[in-house]
């Protein structure tokens, strides 16, 4: 099965959660700063100020490789799903055992025309995160064909 | 639509006055004058008629409410469905199939045995409504017996409505052999590796705090004499304070073997298991066999250093206390407690598809169970020491009591990595995997050792973890996804040949 990256505009979105949480740790390195005394400021100033920006650096950096390493592929029987930096993990996920699928949108999602996928199992529930729309809606549109013309197994509990 | 059993209401009328005596006694200080130097001086006259008027309305609403539960709450039995509507403010209806009831469980309080009250859920099983079953039905005992009794045979698509009114054999399940007793003897001994388990985990944790004293101490006092002081008081105090909940976790454990496992008995009943237990709470579980989805044997770190053994089932529906909202945080109990070696023995009486399997090879390497931890603890340690040190300097707390710090930080550090590296140890040397044609064992864990048997027609997905180091030594975590309730549905199989990979996709059915 061949696997494949996630469009642009998902690097698009990464980097604006990224700016998101940016503003929070400034915002909170801020108000760490204004509010200890003189005594403290530069000490916590020098050592928060560290922390800091070794975590944005950190979170800019996952943002781009994160993407790049995001990749998935579905045929008729599998869903293959390879991802993360640090812990790269593959799932493969039978298209048998999906019990539903919801396509999820946030409000910057919609901005951007992407569309995370979630599937749910008789046990675990995996998203697929994050696609162009139309791919969003094609994939659930093949895989829920899949899912009606496929085999009911024995264990079918209807759960 | 049936309503639920009246006299529910009266059983309201207890727990909710016990519940408004417990907001009584939390506000009850209001009522009294006290002086400058805290001394109890007297009664305020003018809040006393006000204070029993809340508690007398805050009472009067509990009822009130369970008035109006009882009136919009109810069931209705029809051919091939339950219907069941309640809830007062959040309203909730309900449909279950008689072919989808996945476990049926009976639960009873003491104060509803006074009553005759039981409540009676069915569960679909389906992980979307995980967070309680979907039909809760509070019935007199009879009728509620008689609705088990109904259940069990309609789910198999057996009896028709009329059975229902069919009149119940006393309890049926005596007839049938019970595989297991929990004796006294057993519970006893149960109380006390539960006990030795309590006492050990506290002695760890005395330890931290012992530490953390230390480290207090040296901060408020700067001479060396002093902390020497503080640190036998602490200690004196630790060992007393330990003594005493080791002593009080021992009787606790007694009691909650004798009162929580009173009556235990697990009973087969053609294809369907029975499992009850309880003093105050009664529980009597049924479901069919083939809605067991995996058997989970665990063993504690003492009850394996004594050789014994807990045996839990994941059967979607039953677990501790399926009617309440905690429902999946704890898997239900089949045998609470016998010897590891008459677990297989137990197994294939009651299950023998689900017999442990053979361990197969162990963990490819010992490293990665410690490598990640060392390095992200030693990261986080170096932070806090990153800005605590500076403080200390900055605020200028004299050299004793940053050394003191420094020492206490230093412990503390070689503590959690001793005890970590202990986990990682023993995480090494149980993780294992047995494949033997259809079932699958996987052994795992640290502190606590799990043993996981299940089908691989309920394994519903394959997750490798890796990093690029692993991944250049050829080296893979797995976590199985099973078909169970959403807390407990993962398995881990850590660090093994990536090349297993091939071997655990092709266990899933496409």
């Amino acid at each position: 099965m061949k696997l494949q990256n996630l469009p642009r505009a998902v690097l698009k979105l990464r980097f604006a959660y990224s700016a998101i949480g940016t503003l929070a740790i400034l915002g909170f390195y801020a108000a760490v700063i204004i509010l200890c005394g003189e005594q403290l400021r530069l000490a916590l100033g020098v050592s928060l100020g560290v922390a800091a920006a070794g975590l944005l650096l950190l979170i800019w950096i996952l943002a781009k490789m994160g993407y790049d390493r995001y990749r998935y592929g579905y045929d008729e029987k599998r869903i293959v799903v390879e991802k993360g930096v640090i812990f790269r993990r593959k799932i493969v996920i039978p298209i048998c055992q999906i019990q539903d699928l919801h396509r999820v949108q946030g409000p910057i999602m919609l901005l951007l025309k992407l569309g995370g996928v979630e599937i749910s199992t008789a046990g675990s529930n995996f998203t697929l995160a994050y696609l162009a729309t139309s791919d969003a809606d094609k994939m659930i549109d093949r895989l829920a064909v899949n899912l009606d013309s496929g085999e009911v197994t024995e264990n079918e509990e209807v759960l | 639509m049936k309503r639920f059993c009246k006299n529910n209401v009266l059983c309201h009328l207890i727990t909710d006055l016990a519940y408004v005596a417990i907001i009584a006694i939390s506000f009850i200080d209001m009522l009294f004058i006290e002086d400058e130097a805290g001394e109890l001086v007297g009664i305020e006259t003018a809040l006393v008629p006000l204070f029993i008027g809340a508690c007398v309305l805050i009472y009067l609403a509990f009822i009130l409410y369970q008035v109006f539960y009882l009136r919009l709450s109810g069931y209705q039995i029809n051919e091939n469905e339950v219907f069941c509507q309640r809830g007062v403010i959040f309203r909730r209806k309900s449909r279950l199939e008689y072919s989808k009831i996945n476990a049926i469980n009976k639960r009873q309080n003491i104060i509803q045995r006074i009553f005759g009250v039981a409540v009676l859920t069915l569960d679909s099983g389906a992980t979307k409504t995980a967070g309680g079953a979907e039909i809760i039905i509070v019935e007199d005992t009879r009728t509620v017996d008689r609705l088990m009794s109904y259940f069990r045979s309609v789910k198999d698509g057996a009896a028709p409505v009329s059975s229902l009114n069919a009149e119940v054999c006393e309890k049926p399940q005596k007839l049938c052999t019970n595989y297991y007793e929990f004796t006294s003897k057993s519970k006893l001994l149960f109380s006390l590796i539960n006990a030795v388990t309590a006492l050990f985990f506290l002695v760890l944790s005395g330890a931290v705090l012992l530490l953390a004293f230390f480290a207090f101490s040296a901060l408020r006092l700067v001479n060396a004499d002093g902390i020497l002081e503080y640190l036998i008081t602490g200690a004196v105090a630790a060992v007393i304070l330990l003594v005493g909940t080791s002593a009080v976790s021992f009787i606790g454990s007694i009691i909650y073997s004798f009162v929580s496992y009173y009556g235990f008995s697990v009973t087969k009943d053609n294809d369907s298991i029975n499992i009850s237990y309880g003093l105050f709470v009664r529980h009597e579980n049924s479901f069919k066999l083939s809605k067991i989805k995996a058997v989970k044997v665990s063993q504690g770190l003492i009850k394996r250093l004594f050789g014994f053994a807990s045996i839990n089932l994941e059967v979607i529906g039953y677990t501790v206390d399926s009617s309440s909202e905690n429902k999946g945080e704890e898997i239900g109990v089949l045998i609470p407690f016998c010897k590891m070696c008459e677990v297989n023995e137990i197994l294939s009486e009651l299950l023998p598809e689900f017999k442990i399997g053979e361990r197969g090879e162990s963990a490819k390497s010992f490293f990665p169970f410690i490598s990640w931890f060392s390095l992200i603890f030693t990261l986080v340690f170096c932070a806090v020491s990153g800005v605590v040190f500076p403080l200390l300097f900055a605020l200028s707390v004299g050299a004793a009591a940053i050394k003191a710090t420094a020492l206490a930080f230093a412990l503390a550090y070689a503590a959690v990595f001793a005890i970590v590296s202990l986990n990682a140890v023993l995480k090494y040397k149980n993780s294992s995997l047995s494949v033997s044609g259809a079932k699958i064992t996987v052994y795992g864990g640290g502190f606590i050792k799990r043993i996981s048997v299940f089908d691989s027609k309920n394994l519903v997905a394959v997750e490798r973890v890796s990093t690029p180091m692993r991944e250049r030594a050829g080296i893979s975590s797995f976590v199985l996804h099973i078909r169970a309730n959403s807390e407990t549905n993962e398995i881990h199989l850590d660090i093994r040949s990536s090349e297993i990979e091939g071997e655990l996709v092709s266990l899933l059915r496409v």
